[in-house]
């Protein structure tokens, strides 16, 4: 009875600790899959916005080339996360400086077309930066009960990997401010 | 929008101080009555107790209960007239003064269905009142808000029916700039503890699981549920964040947050007094006035703090 005992506690421990560092993993899986649906709506939305700036902006020709280069290469199967945030923290700042730019065109400001693009973009940017920050919570998360004694003896064993932080890019951290444009 | 405190200063020695010492008086003699009352009371129940209970001490904690209820009907019974009147010539004066917009009820309520609808409290209740209705528009956001007493029958040990406090307090509903999909709760942080006791109270309200956000600061003073941990970072933003705490700080009592059915709902459990006259202070105090003004503040400024008015989404 007594080994019995003593066999079944540690074992039940092992079995809860590794039980939460499963669900720890698949939270940052999890979110990282809505960072991913958010990135696909954002450069669904980019040929769109290309084609309605293209023919009244003259000065941006570089930044929509940028734009459209970079979605192409983003939208490429294959990436890893790394290179799919990689690529979508290249993209974040043509993307905005043609936000910016939009407000030296009194005709794009007045498009109906436009402003409801430019606030569908303004909504997905901000999800994006919710969605990377609950990333990095849940990844701090799972990497204390990784690193913690004794559920890190565990995570040895059943090879649970480190996940790295992302970088949330000064871009993303503050809303460019098209409230001035929305105004108008 | 935030309240110019130095023109209201003007208004309070020109327009409200004459009325203030009118009603000064006033609250000298309900005072008077009050103190007469809870004397008598008081020989009552001493009387009561010598008579019938000197032998054996039964009943003390009753009869000792009965006075401090007789005590406090006693003086609510005599404020009234004189809370009335406060209200009509002051309190009113002053909310139209800061915004001529907004609407003021003495009588009115939050509607019980808002409080149900935040989801934050215990929805099997029994008594449900309120008073001092504030109702408007700031910018383009509708804001209303009125203080509550909700409060629901339980029995003790012993079967004595007893009323139990569900939420006293001022209670806020705002609407949401930005679009959600799933309920989220922000708790203060102190009821936790008791959680496991009066979990079964939120029955369905708190499906969410708990969320970590990622400001220490708000974490040490708030608990937030969602099942959507990415939507609690897009409505929790870092600024409002730090404005809750702000709010927090300056409410100094426990502050709860819901945002359903695209709204904001906030509850401040202050006990529900915070646009009532006083009676132990004296009216004409100018620091009694500063804190009217500092809650009215406190409240109608959230929608500018939290940037309730900015509308950059696809929300219209």
């Amino acid at each position: 009875m007594e080994l019995l005992v003593a066999i079944a506690i540690p074992a039940l421990a092992v079995v809860l600790i590794y039980n939460t560092l499963i669900s720890r993993r698949n939270q940052c899986d999890n979110i990282f899959a809505t960072i991913d649906a958010l990135l696909k709506k954002r450069y669904n939305l980019i040929p769109n916005l290309v084609t309605l700036l293209k023919e009244s902006m003259n000065y941006e020709r570089g930044l929509l080339e940028k734009v459209t280069e970079l979605r192409a290469k983003a939208m490429r199967p294959g990436l890893t996360p790394e290179e799919k945030i990689a690529v979508a923290d290249e993209l974040a700042k043509p993307l905005h400086g043609l936000m910016v730019a939009v407000e030296n065109y009194p005709d794009l400001k007045a498009n109906e077309n436009i402003v409801q693009l430019m606030r569908s973009l303004n909504e997905i940017e901000e999800q994006i930066a919710a969605a990377r920050r609950a990333y990095n919570q849940a990844v701090t998360d799972y990497n204390n009960v990784r690193e913690m004694f004794p559920s890190s003896l565990i995570a040895g064993w059943f090879r649970f990997e480190s996940r790295p932080l992302f970088e949330i890019p000064e871009t993303e951290r503050k809303n460019i401010d098209i409230k001035e444009l929305l105004n108008s | 929008m935030s309240i110019k405190a130095s023109g209201l200063l003007d208004f309070y020695y020109s327009e409200l101080y004459p009325k203030l010492q009118e009603l000064e008086v006033e609250r000298k003699r309900v005072l008077k009555k009050v103190v007469a009352a809870s004397v008598v009371i008081g020989i009552t129940a001493l009387a009561l107790l010598l008579i019938f209970f000197s032998s054996s001490g039964d009943g003390a904690i009753e009869i000792s209960i009965a006075a401090f209820a007789a005590t406090a009907f006693a003086a609510n019974w005599f404020m009234t007239g004189y809370r009335r009147e406060f209200k009509k010539r002051i309190f009113k004066e002053l909310v139209a003064k800061i915004d001529p917009s907004l609407l003021y009820n003495p009588a009115g309520t939050i509607p019980r269905t808002l409080f149900t609808m935040s989801g934050l409290f215990d929805t099997d209740i029994d008594y449900y009142e309120g008073n001092d209705l504030i109702k408007g528009k700031i910018g383009a956001t509708p804001i209303e808000f009125s203080d509550l007493k909700v409060e629901k029958e339980v029995r003790d040990s012993k079967g004595r029916k007893h009323r139990s406090t569900v939420f006293a307090g001022t209670f806020i509903v705002t609407e949401f700039h930005k679009r959600f999909h799933k309920p989220l709760l922000v708790y203060p942080d102190v009821a936790e503890k008791y959680f496991g006791l009066v979990g079964s109270w939120f029955q369905g309200a708190v499906s969410g699981k708990l969320v970590r956000m990622d400001s220490p600061a708000f974490e040490r003073e708030f608990k937030v549920y969602s099942e959507d941990p990415v939507e609690a970072h897009y409505l929790l933003t870092p600024v409002i964040m730090e404005k809750l705490v702000a709010l927090r700080k300056k409410a100094d009592t426990p502050v709860y947050l819901s945002f359903r059915f695209d709204r904001l709902f906030i509850a401040i459990e202050n006990g529900g007094n915070w646009f009532e006259p006083t009676l132990f202070k004296s009216l004409l105090s100018i620091d009694v006035f500063k804190s009217y003004i500092e809650n009215l503040n406190l409240i109608l400024s959230i929608v500018e703090e939290l940037n309730l008015n900015r509308r950059i989404w696809s929300k219209e």
